[in-house]
């Protein structure tokens, strides 16, 4: 016995709640890293902002722009292999975003990673931390450092990362009120 | 009204963010518009800044908007030069209220720009005033 489809959701009932309930999963995987000559970090953000922004309030697919943007970038700047390949995984819901990000990377590397993560998630105040952070390496007109504590403080998310066969994995979780 | 100073990041052959002061008697805009996503938006707006030093300093002005609504997104790596800006402004107007328009539902906008504008130093904090606008 066959199982009959549902019937679609007539349009005037595809409010703004109904939508926020979609749920979007997105994979992305190039490599290698070494033939990416373009801003592939904002194009895939801003694909992420028009996608999410279909069904979700404005400021969730903006925080994912943020989050895609910096996690991505973070790869192209600190290329370890460039015949590697990355991928980018994110999964949208009534009930939040997740994003991660998965690249080849050495020990010391990662090691730097994780310490900016512990700290992240151990300092009292990240606020503070953010603001000193910024003003010390502006000072010295320093690249980089700014993009995880970004995610945490002005975004909001949750950050992880892990190590494992010399790919490491950031992931960032931001959790919503869940919709009725 | 007249244009002080502008400055652009052109990223693969288009102009992408602007950067635009403009003069009407005492008072000043600075309006920010686009995207900053390229890796070193200093060098494209190095002269831009160095002008705004230059030329802001005499002009007697005494109530600054800096307009952040039309900035639609700004990587990490624009925090410094949107700072170089706003420094500028604050450091050579220094008897100038400031108003920051920014867009209410901007997490960049409510939580990081406050920290790029030193509002906690004091005598930042009182000089301005935030008007938050709908997209």
């Amino acid at each position: 016995m066959s199982i009959e489809p549902s019937a679609p959701t007539p349009l005037d009932q595809l409010d703004e709640q109904t939508l926020s309930k979609t749920l979007t999963n997105f994979r992305l995987s190039v490599g290698p890293l070494d033939h990416v000559t373009g801003d592939l970090a904002g194009l895939v953000g801003e694909h992420v902002l028009q996608i999410l922004g279909m069904f979700y309030p404005k400021n969730i697919a903006k925080k994912a722009n943020v989050v895609v943007t910096e996690l991505v970038t973070n790869v192209f700047e600190n290329i370890y292999d460039p015949k590697s390949t990355f991928e980018l995984e994110l999964e949208a819901a009534s009930t939040g975003l997740t994003i991660l990000v998965r690249n080849d990377v050495s020990a010391e590397q990662y090691a730097k990673v994780q310490a900016r993560v512990n700290l992240i998630r151990e300092t009292p105040d990240l606020r503070a931390l953010v603001a000193s952070t910024i003003r010390e390496r502006r000072a010295q007109r320093l690249k980089g450092g700014l993009g995880l504590m970004r995610l945490a403080q002005e975004n909001k998310f949750a950050i992880e990362s892990a190590y494992l066969d010399g790919r490491m994995t950031v992931k960032a979780t931001y959790a919503t009120a869940v919709q009725g | 009204m007249k244009i002080l100073t502008f400055g652009e990041i052109m990223d693969g052959g288009a102009t992408v963010f602007h950067s635009v002061a403009t003069v009407d008697d005492r008072s000043l805009r600075h309006r920010f518009e686009g995207v900053i996503r390229v890796d070193n938006p200093y060098r494209s707006l190095k002269e831009h800044i160095d002008e705004l030093n230059a030329k802001v300093p005499g002009l007697g002005i005494d109530e600054i908007l800096i307009d952040f609504s039309e900035l639609r997104f700004c990587n990490s790596n624009g925090f410094y030069v949107i700072m170089d800006i706003v420094e500028a402004l604050y450091l050579n107007a220094t008897e100038a209220k400031v108003t920051v328009r920014r867009l209410d539902d901007d997490d960049w906008q409510r939580e990081t720009l406050p920290i790029l504008l030193n509002v906690d130093d004091e005598s930042i904090g009182r000089r301005t005033n935030f008007q938050n606008v709908r997209e």
